[in-house]
């Protein structure tokens, strides 16, 4: 039931995006902030990618392991360690599907933080622009433009990790218990 | 399940303000880049005769989104009852006085050289001609100046209640 509604509101949220990118495109050459926009969006997904498919992957993990189905330790344990060699040198496929998984949301920290200061720098240029501190008549909406653009992909990103981290200490709760 | 749908709802709710940000955004763009290129008619928000130059300092808003051009002043000088001064017309003074979109540009009218300063009850009656970059149309704004005429008009409305 719940991976329905996932995949009904994900077709959902693609379709608008696909809509809205179909309006502005009709549009970009009237509006150099619709430009600015697409191209804020597409580029902050570029870097932010890598988390939104991290995080997306281990909250689907984590919740097939509340659910008690089975999951290749392996293959997580490639994402956790650079490599399958190190993944088997570090014997990371004999520890419990939820330890790896809060070692993966461990992995994608520094990305995270390298992306949200990206976002964060642009976002200041832009409060900069609206408050006039900076004042350009041309390049203050294109500014605000980008960031909004920049702001899709960071509330994916950031809704998603915070799922991925909910289920993730659901999992090793889940975990802990059978332990005790 | 109860903490994955707390997250849910919380992403759509600040899903929905980021997009009704984006749409105002782009919607309040549309609206200025349209406002921008009507052309307002002047208004002439204050006048003040100036003693020392023997001038009127108009005080001319443009309220539109385009740039306006004075290119010449008239004006037509009317005694009133206090002076010696005899009536006169000037016609067509060249300026070039830039008002911008949406300010109030201070705009001087030099009397007739010579004449004796204004006095209560004189009246001046200046028209600007200005031109906006949509067309090479000539459009005219009058305004009537009268020494003294705010302070009157104020005791006719007490007198009249």
């Amino acid at each position: 039931m719940q991976r329905a509604v996932w995949w009904i509101a994900l077709t959902l949220f693609s379709l608008t995006i696909a809509f809205g990118l179909f309006l502005m495109t009709a549009s970009v050459a009237a509006n150099p902030e619709a430009a600015a926009f697409i191209l804020g969006l597409l580029g902050f997904w570029l870097f932010a990618n890598r988390l939104i498919f991290g995080y997306g992957a281990i909250s689907n993990t984590a919740e097939k392991v509340i659910e008690g189905e089975d999951v290749n330790r392996e293959e997580i344990a490639e994402k956790v360690a650079k490599s399958p060699e190190a993944a088997k040198a570090q014997r990371l496929e004999e520890l419990e599907v939820a330890t790896l998984l809060s070692m993966w949301y461990g992995v994608l920290e520094p990305f995270k933080y390298a992306y949200y200061l990206g976002f964060f720098l642009l976002f200041l240029v832009a409060a900069f622009f609206e408050l006039n501190i900076l004042s350009s008549v041309i390049f203050g909406p294109v500014v605000e433009a980008v960031t909004l653009g920049a702001a899709v992909p960071t509330l994916l990103v950031w809704s998603l990790e915070w799922l991925a981290r909910q289920q993730v200490s659901s999992a090793l709760e889940k975990l802990l218990s059978k332990n005790a | 399940m109860k903490r994955a749908s707390i997250v849910l709802v919380v992403s759509i709710f600040v899903a929905l303000v980021l997009g009704w940000t984006i749409g105002s955004f782009f919607t309040g763009r549309n609206v200025e880049k349209v406002i921008a290129s009507i052309p307002g008619s002047p208004i002439v928000v204050n006048a003040v005769y100036n003693k020392e130059h023997h001038s009127i300092v108009y005080s001319i808003l443009n309220p539109g989104g385009t740039p306006l051009t004075i290119v010449n002043e008239s004006f037509v000088f009317t005694p009133g009852k206090e002076t010696k001064e005899k009536g006169y017309i000037v016609s067509h003074v060249p300026v070039h006085v830039n008002l911008p979109p949406g300010t109030i540009t201070a705009v001087e009218l030099k009397l007739k050289e010579g004449t004796e300063k204004l006095k209560l009850g004189d009246a001046v009656l200046a028209t600007f001609t200005y031109v906006h970059p949509l067309s090479p149309d000539l459009y005219t704004v009058a305004h009537p100046f009268k020494m003294g005429v705010k302070a009157e008009k104020k005791e006719e409305n007490k007198g009249g209640k």
